[in-house]
């Protein structure tokens, strides 16, 4: 299943948003014109429905609050809303599933945050409209949603499912290597691939060697004089990874993860992550710490290994990256362009304009690329 | 023993550039140094004047397509113009009538064990092809399932080419392609290969 549209009301940067998306979807956009705050509705469904420690309060609040999450722009509606498309294909005339989840703060007393909607629909079925007359009689009810309790959500588990299955990444290097000195405060999800080790640990071990070895094969490819990728619990049972580099002694060249290259070690987690057998993976900036020649191959290898898995993986990920977008064969459906204005940031899919230009033979990075160039930036040297 | 002698290329794409680096590799003892370009006609005819002063100390080899102009030589005439000189000696400028898709097209032989169909299905004269690359995407649609999808891409996607063109193509160029078996379909490769061949002499 994919999340085919997502529609977004007083979310973060977007007042309104509607966005469709592709089977992989490249999130272009200036600075801070909220591309990881789009990312973050996604990682916020799956919060919603963690099985452990999940649900709507705790996603708010780990948020910061509703203040945090809604729209500055917005004016006197205070409504967060979330409406999302789900199908098996991209194709399909008319969603298989569509979720619809609205909020906002009561207005009086302790200013709880409560459902305005809540609705699913299953082939154009309404299975369910929230608020319903029990929600009414005891507004208490309206601070969880039915997707978050198993006992309401066994009709639409599949959604459920989906969007517990939602992982983000983006693997800090530096967490990881320094984990043990920087001490145990693992934030839920592992965003920052601080305990990427120890997920490598709970893999069953032949499902993690069978990954381990594609792995080595692309490192192989990637990085000067690798040989080998092991991994190897140490005397204290502390997992770790260890790589065996060409060296003019046998044995010398072997080095633990805390000595791999920055870039090496964003490599691993990111093949990794394709390689898990989860719904949708949300990369930030996967072309950080990479040289140039390996983030051009980013999209034909994130082809490759879905080819290759029993699982098709969804890919949203955001990019500056202009090698990344050299690939002509990527397809100009799955470009979502940010633009930022007083009103909040607008998004848009290619125009006819930047179509005929791909259509004839140029690339997203000739042609979207400068588009979310700041305007000024010139100036910014002259400091 | 002869000390290594050096080529910078300029070409236009990834697989310019590997047809590039396999042509020197057939008919000239350089060793390919720099490798420019990448950005498309317009990069290299901006950056000639570079080139030109590169090629007085080192050899360079310019590779360019065609593309729409007229003919090779209105092309030559009309980059040479933009520079205020003339090319120095070791300055070699090919072009690929009309891409370079073309060059890989006139071997028969390998592109067609490549595609997986039989040789007659390609074209005989491929410099007389109007759109070489538009005729290549054109044949793989005959070819098996993953051949097909890294060349021409997913059905309905807004793409010129598939996702693994380049990496199909420019393996194919690095192992299954003979220059030699080429050359004898295309005018424009036989001349480049010649005229590649002279420089070495000419510098070695």
């Amino acid at each position: 299943m994919y999340i085919t549209k997502i529609h977004l009301k007083n979310w973060k940067n977007f007042r309104q948003a509607e966005i469709p998306l592709q089977e992989y979807t490249y999130l272009l956009g200036a600075n801070a014109s909220g591309k990881s705050n789009l990312l973050d509705v996604f990682r916020f469904l799956h919060d919603i429905t963690m099985p452990q420690g999940g649900g709507l309060q705790k996603a708010i609040a780990d948020r910061g609050g509703i203040t945090k999450l809604r729209c500055l722009h917005a004016r006197r509606d205070p409504e967060v809303r979330i409406e999302v498309d789900l199908a098996d294909s991209f194709e399909a005339e008319r969603p298989e599933w569509q979720y619809k989840l609205a909020f906002k703060p009561e207005g009086k007393g302790a200013q709880r945050i409560l459902i305005v909607e809540e609705t699913v629909i299953h082939h154009g079925k309404k299975l369910f409209e929230r608020p319903t007359k029990e929600d009414r009689a005891d507004p208490l009810r309206l601070t969880q949603t039915y997707l978050e309790q198993i006992q309401t959500n066994a009709d639409f588990r599949a959604i459920a499912a989906f969007f517990s299955g939602i992982t983000y990444l983006h693997l800090v290097p530096q967490l990881l290597k320094y984990s043990d000195r920087i001490g145990g405060n693992f934030l839920e999800g592992d965003p920052f691939g601080q305990a990427f080790l120890k997920s490598l640990a709970r893999t069953t071990e032949k499902t993690r060697d069978s990954r381990l070895k594609k792995i080595e094969t692309a490192l192989a490819l990637a990085v000067p004089q690798f040989e080998a990728l092991q991994f190897e619990p140490d005397a204290m049972g502390h997992p770790h990874l260890q790589a065996r580099y060409k060296h003019y002694r046998p044995n010398a060249g072997l080095q633990r993860e805390d000595q791999f290259s920055d870039g090496t070690l964003r490599l691993i987690g990111m093949l990794w992550s394709l390689l898990e057998s989860n719904t949708m993976l949300l990369l930030e900036e996967p072309e950080l710490s990479l040289h140039a020649a390996i983030v051009a191959c980013i999209p034909e290898m994130m082809q490759r290994v879905r080819l290759k898995s029993k699982h098709r993986r969804q890919v949203v990920l955001t990019t500056h990256s202009a090698a990344l977008l050299e690939n002509k064969g990527i397809d100009g459906r799955g470009v979502i362009v940010l633009e930022p204005g007083t009103d909040g940031t607008t998004t848009r899919q290619l125009t006819h304009n930047e179509v005929s230009a791909v259509k004839s033979g140029l690339s997203l990075a000739e042609v979207v690329l400068p588009k979310t160039r700041p305007e000024k930036v010139a100036q910014l040297a002259f400091l | 023993m002869t000390a290594t002698r050096f080529i910078n290329i300029a070409t236009e794409d990834r697989l310019s550039e590997a047809v590039a680096e396999r042509l020197v590799a057939c008919y000239t003892g350089f060793a390919v140094d720099l490798k420019m370009g990448l950005q498309g006609n317009g990069h290299l005819r901006k950056n000639l004047k570079s080139y030109f002063e590169i090629a007085d100390r080192t050899p360079l080899l310019l590779m360019t397509d065609l593309d729409d102009t007229p003919c090779v030589v209105k092309k030559l005439e009309n980059w040479k113009k933009s520079v205020n000189r003339s090319p120095p000696p070791n300055f070699l400028f090919c072009i690929a009538v009309r891409e370079v898709e073309a060059w890989l097209l006139a071997d028969h032989k390998g592109f067609a064990g490549l595609l997986e169909l039989e040789a007659r299905h390609l074209p005989d004269n491929p410099d007389a092809l109007p759109d070489p690359k538009k005729a290549l995407l054109k044949l793989a649609e005959k070819a098996p399932k993953a051949m097909r999808r890294d060349l021409i891409g997913v059905k309905n996607a807004l793409a010129s080419q598939g996702l693994g063109y380049n990496t199909r193509l420019g393996a194919f160029v690095k192992t299954g392609w003979n220059p030699d078996r080429a050359a004898k379909r295309s005018a424009s490769l036989k001349r480049a290969c010649e005229r590649l061949g002279l420089l070495y002499q000419a510098v070695a």
